[in-house]
């Protein structure tokens, strides 16, 4: 009996190493993969967390916001 | 057109980590990897100096010219992405870059070197902005959502500054000028040059040092 429950761990134990690179993640590129295009950084986000004071899809107030915002790095700015 | 760029202001670098730890909470970064570090040259002796290293998103990207599968794109910004899609985790880019900024997370068992990951420089990846695929692969798109870098932004004392090459450059060049040091080492001002008049930093003329 003791020796039946030796075999059962010693084959449990087996299994586990046998079977751990099972548990890989597939990382193999999909057939036909291409590099996708990005969308552009000031084009419509929609996940609620989006800044306040500038317009969505606007390139130009995109970049404002964002000069306005660097601004805050500026110990030196004048206070407005 | 803004064209985004870090500045590792030395002088006031004070080695908390804030940055590394605001990298790690805003993008979920996993275990084992650091897209952002600190650094600290003569650590312990009077004078030392602490400096962040991430990736600088070169203008002349060496990770770029060595992938051999040709996983990086730079943005109109000047970011410099990667689809982790194509990546096929060979390391390249990591000896290419002189910052160490690539990293490879532990994935699966074995120690197995899983898909780069970097400083994305808030600029999520190719994924449609603001997506939870995004989010899963490179972490939060906070450029899309109209915010600067959460290392930049949270920097209590703004040691690190990260937006528009040249409102960066300017807030820089003021400080140095207020210092009244910094401006005579050796490149300073092909690096920064003179501040345009009327540009957001410069400084009115009576508070200039130098």
């Amino acid at each position: 009996m003791r020796r039946t429950w030796a075999w059962v761990v010693l084959a449990s134990l087996s299994l586990t190493v046998a079977l751990a690179g099972c548990g890989e993640r597939v990382q193999t590129i999909p057939v036909g993969a291409a590099k996708k295009a990005d969308s552009a950084a000031w084009q419509i986000t929609d996940n609620g967390f989006v800044a306040p004071g500038w317009t969505p899809g606007d390139e130009a107030s995109w970049d404002a916001q964002l000069k306005k915002r660097a601004q805050s790095q500026n110990d030196f700015a004048t206070p407005k | 057109m803004a064209r985004m760029k870090f500045i590792c202001d030395a002088e006031r670098c004070i080695e908390c980590n804030g940055c590394v730890t605001a990298c790690k909470a805003e993008h979920d970064v996993p275990w084992g990897v650091n897209r952002r570090r600190v650094v600290t040259l003569n650590d312990g002796v009077a004078g030392e100096r602490s400096i962040w290293v991430a990736c600088m998103h070169c203008s002349d990207a060496p990770c770029m010219a060595v992938c051999p599968v040709d996983c990086f794109y730079r943005t109109a910004e000047g970011v410099v992405l990667h689809d982790k899609d194509i990546c096929i985790g060979c390391g390249y880019c990591s000896y290419a870059c002189p910052f160490g900024a690539p990293q490879f997370p532990t994935n699966g068992t074995f120690g197995l070197r899983g898909k780069m990951d970097k400083c994305t420089f808030c600029a999520g990846g190719p994924e449609a902005n603001g997506s939870e695929a995004e989010y899963e692969k490179y972490g939060r798109n906070r450029l899309a959502e109209g915010k600067l870098p959460a290392c930049a932004e949270m920097c209590s004392t703004k040691a690190l500054l990260g937006g528009d090459g040249d409102v960066v450059a300017d807030i820089f060049r003021t400080r140095v000028l207020n210092r009244g040091k910094g401006s005579e080492v050796w490149g300073w001002g092909t690096a920064y040059g003179k501040p345009a008049a009327g540009a957001p930093g410069a400084l009115p003329a009576a508070a200039k040092k130098s």
